[in-house]
């Protein structure tokens, strides 16, 4: 079974989320959004840093996102204190603990993230609030995705499905804190 | 005249005397922006250390306090522990100071790791304080932790522990060098550092002693826990 397949359902599971509904919808009160970049900043981060130390973003020009969902979080956020860091972004960042030297499974989350951003991220670009340089690359996208095919094998399955799970976890406990999913109207 | 602030700028003074003995200092680019009259920046290293940092802010005049951060990473091809040391201090007394040698590349059973557990046995309470999860994700779970150090004598033994655990680090690191792949040490030192840039307090503290916030925020990512891309 390839890897898209055996994540089939957990990335189906992951975009059947109402936070992925409100986002969609091109209302999304940009508070939220900006805490859900808050928390994808603290797993990009770390997986970049995991990943680029051994060596497996090498071939990947422009694939790094972490600088650019800083600057589309700083662009939304206007409070003085930074938004909650979720349940699921803690235990995302000690599961990484557990795989910091193995090569397929921090792998396995680039192919989640960042191919995610390259493919169903141009979509959520168009209606999601400001810039949102997360999802724009100055290297052709699809010869992106090439190289990170290029990368994955179908042993990373289970870490893949960690990693989409991650997501689905993230994506209720945004509902579920004290923000307002969607902005207010203007008319 | 305090005797916890004078003792501490001793060990600020021992501490700068142990780098130089063992190491060569070496200008960072961008540290000299957090350089001044109250915050002072300094980077050593040598064959098996890349980076041994000291960081003190002297607030004594204007908040009443003192703060020193010392943090040392070995080379990415050595698999030995990160030593740290860390304290905050009124004129009365040290209201944080933090010690450990947390694991790299080398794991828990590093024998540096296993010695600094023995050497600070005796500082371990029986029941210790609840951490944070990004300090479990690193520290050893033999991490020194005393707050309300008020006299003298407490405030001796933790520099004194402090400082022996920096000799002893300093004359057994170089035993490592050559036993990691420098792209998994890679990997665990910057494991640390994210989970160190995850401590709120950490800018909280420095900007409760009077530096400027946009410098802290740089400051706390770029040069206190610098990753490694």
């Amino acid at each position: 079974m390839s890897l898209k397949e055996a994540t089939w359902e957990h990335h189906k599971d992951a975009e059947r989320q109402e936070f992925v509904k409100v986002l969609m919808s091109g209302r999304i009160n940009p508070e939220l959004y900006a805490t859900y970049l808050w928390n994808q900043h603290k797993k990009y981060d770390l997986l970049e840093a995991l990943a680029g130390a051994l060596g497996l973003l090498d071939g990947l020009p422009d694939i790094r996102r972490k600088t650019k969902i800083e600057q589309d979080f700083l662009e939304l956020w206007t409070r003085d204190t930074p938004p909650e860091i979720t349940n699921s972004t803690q235990h995302y960042i000690m599961h990484m603990k557990s795989i910091i030297t193995d090569v397929d499974a921090l792998m396995a989350h680039v192919y989640v993230l960042h191919m995610g951003d390259l493919s169903g991220g141009q979509m959520i670009a168009r209606k999601a609030p400001g810039e949102g340089r997360m999802y724009q690359f100055d290297a052709d996208k699809d010869q992106l995705k090439e190289g990170i095919r290029a990368k994955i094998n179908d042993n990373m399955a289970t870490e893949a499905q960690y990693c989409f799970t991650a997501s689905t976890n993230l994506f209720k406990e945004l509902l579920e804190l004290d923000i307002e999913p969607y902005m207010e109207q203007t008319n | 005249m305090s005797l916890i602030w004078n003792k501490l700028i001793e060990c600020q003074d021992d501490i700068i005397n142990i780098f130089d003995s063992h190491a060569i200092e070496y200008d960072e680019p961008g540290l000299e922006h957090f350089n001044n009259d109250t915050w002072v920046n300094r980077v050593w290293r040598n064959d098996h250390i890349r980076r041994a940092h000291i960081d003190v802010v002297d607030a004594r005049e204007s908040k009443g306090l003192w703060m020193m951060h010392v943090c040392i990473f070995p080379v990415l091809t050595n698999d030995g522990p990160i030593y740290g040391f860390d304290v905050i201090a009124g004129k009365n007394k040290i209201t944080g100071a933090f010690h450990d040698f947390s694991a790299s590349s080398g794991g828990e059973d590093h024998p540096m790791v296993q010695g600094y557990k023995e050497a600070v046995a005796d500082f371990i309470p029986k029941k210790q304080r609840k951490l944070p999860e990004w300090a479990t994700n690193i520290f050893t779970d033999k991490m020194v932790a005393a707050g309300n150090v008020s006299t003298e004598e407490e405030a001796v033994a933790i520099i004194e522990l402090a400082l022996d655990n920096l000799r002893a680090y300093f004359d057994e690191i170089g035993q490592f060098t050559g036993n990691s792949d420098a792209s998994i040490t890679a990997g665990c030192q910057n494991y640390y550092c994210h989970n160190q840039q995850q401590n709120p307090h950490t800018p909280r503290t420095m900007k409760s002693l009077g530096l400027n916030e946009a410098d802290v925020d740089k400051f706390c990512t770029d040069m206190l826990f610098p990753k490694i891309v």
